[in-house]
């Protein structure tokens, strides 16, 4: 029977692809793929806002073979205030969350003074509160703020600094301190100075995020595995239990 | 017997197409992540032809939910595929430089439906109940049951990207992993320990090297806490390779998303202090080749 209904479901679908390959009634162009040098955010058609639009919506889909235009793309608006601040705006007109983290993430690796203040306001707004179970508003502000304090870590401005530290005392959002320890570490080249900074600031059941071991991107295993078992050895407190088996079936 | 087989197809059929009334999720738009890695196989037939079965997929669940429109990358079912091919091919596997800590067989035969070592069989359903992103359960007769909701599907859910839905069935399906090896397929309600998550969402994080298991030995345990996975941790670790060890085609908005979702979880679900960093906290995660 199970086999009979996946033969009938298999001549239907197949059917139904025949007739709908690739419906793009609703997308337009968003389901081609530009391979070409990516639009550019201070030059060309339309208004800064629609030029920041094009740009996110490139640089989403963009690729490893990407990345070279990707960033001289951002290196020739750093200075250009109002791409800066279109770019910024876009943040919040993404048509979703992954394009506002996209477009926030491009915000940030452009390191031009114009971003500081929007990325500032970005990494602090006001949370949803926490709902019972799963509350994924919550979460999606909780992750594009991380976004906005790796940006203002990654400026490396002595105002941005001082923002970043006062978020890693004392954001409301757990995930977003954590975040920002981790970007003022980062950025300071995991120095113990920096480390002794943040001792002063962070809050006691957040000092762990200071040894937490971190995979970086192309990083081997036997890498990873070195900063773990110091991590472990360090914070013996975090070994799990025994998992513990049930006794009975039902 | 003829006779009973027509009228039990024709029930089947009836069955088949009876209206339902609760398919409230959004069919209507896909989140940029999604747009982004359908323009990479730009809605391959002959994938979802092989995806629907082998993650039980049925007609009688997902009819009005684009299993009939396939290509219509703004229904559910076009996104649970697109989940699935990010599954299948997402990584690149190395051996010789790795980076991943496990490979797209362990995640694969987690996620799929098959009666396997990693689990008992089980069928993927959709659910519009939006206070949970997916969940599986037990089933007296026949496969269990994998069902995930809207929060995974919908373009304004934060978790509506390709990453997180894989991520999800490997959670569920891991599930089906402590239920064969007779452990509680369950979590801790929280908040308890380093969890902050209320509700039946916390686990611990057993930390084991990354080059520990060889691939396709995910599913080995033998009783103690150093050959161990929990449900949060496997997708933990398949979100975490993918933000960082994912193949070079995969789309940014793909790695951006689940590097995000990964952090999120790390710091809030384990119960035992955070799971690892997943990326380094640069703005832009740039692909590196391992």
């Amino acid at each position: 029977m199970r086999r009979l209904r996946w033969f009938l479901a298999t001549l239907l679908l197949a059917g139904a692809c025949a007739s709908a390959e690739r419906d793009t009634s609703n997308d337009g162009d968003r389901l081609a793929r530009d391979t070409g040098d990516g639009p550019s955010l201070v030059s060309g058609a339309g208004a800064p806002e629609d030029r920041a639009r094009a740009f996110v919506r490139w640089a989403s889909g963009s690729v490893a073979t990407d990345a070279a235009t990707l960033q001289s793309r951002l290196a020739e608006a750093r200075n250009d205030r109002d791409a800066v601040v279109a770019l910024a705006a876009h943040v919040r007109k993404a048509d979703d969350h992954s394009e506002a983290l996209v477009a926030l993430s491009l915000l940030g690796e452009m390191r031009s003074p114009h971003a500081e203040e929007p990325l500032r306001a970005l990494a602090n707004m006001p949370l949803p509160a926490m709902e019972p179970g799963e509350h994924p508003i919550r979460e999606e502000y909780e992750m594009l703020e991380s976004k906005a304090v790796d940006g203002l870590a990654y400026m490396g401005s002595a105002t941005a600094d001082v923002e970043v530290m006062r978020i890693a005392g004392g954001h409301p959002a757990r995930a977003v301190r954590a975040e920002a320890i981790d970007a003022y570490l980062y950025n300071h080249g995991d120095s113990d100075a920096a480390r002794a900074e943040l001792e002063r600031v962070v809050q006691p059941q957040d000092r762990i995020f200071l040894d937490r071991p971190r995979h970086l991107a192309g990083e081997n295993a036997a890498a990873f595995d070195q900063k773990m078992a110091a991590f472990l050895a360090k914070h013996p407190e975090t070994a799990a239990p025994m998992p513990a088996k049930r006794e009975v079936q039902p | 017997v003829k006779k009973l087989s027509l009228i039990a197809a024709s029930l089947a059929a009836l069955a088949v197409a009876a209206p339902r009334v609760l398919a409230v999720c959004n069919q209507g738009s896909a989140s940029t992540a999604d747009l982004d890695l359908w323009k990479v196989h730009g809605c391959w037939s002959a994938y979802y032809l092989w995806e629907y079965k082998a993650y039980d997929v049925r007609s009688g669940d997902w009819g009005d939910r684009g299993f009939y429109d396939a290509c219509n990358v703004n229904t559910e079912f076009a996104k649970h595929w697109n989940a699935a091919y990010l599954l299948s091919y997402g990584l690149p596997n190395n051996t010789t430089n790795r980076t991943q800590w496990h490979g797209t067989i362990d995640y694969q035969s987690t996620a799929i439906a098959a009666d396997n070592q990693y689990h008992d069989d089980t069928y993927q359903m959709a659910t519009d109940d939006r206070s949970i992103f997916g969940r599986w359960s037990w089933q007296p007769f026949g496969p269990n049951k994998v069902e995930t909701s809207c929060l995974l599907y919908d373009s304004t859910s934060a978790n509506a990207n390709p990453a997180s839905r894989g991520g999800d069935f490997i959670h569920e399906g891991w599930h089906g992993w402590q239920w064969m090896n007779w452990y509680w397929p369950d979590h801790t309600s929280g908040p308890v320990g380093n969890c902050t998550m209320s509700g039946n969402a916390c686990d611990y994080f057993y930390w084991h090297p990354m080059s520990q298991y060889a691939y396709g030995q995910m599913y080995y345990e033998n009783g103690t806490a150093t050959w161990f996975h929990s449900p949060n941790q496997v997708q933990v670790e398949y979100l975490c390779d993918i933000a960082t060890s994912a193949a070079s085609w995969v789309p940014l908005s793909v790695r951006t998303a689940a590097a995000a979702d990964a952090n999120q979880r790390a710091v809030q679900r384990f119960i035992n202090g955070p799971g690892l960093k997943c990326s380094a906290p640069r703005p832009i995660i740039y692909y590196v080749a391992p």
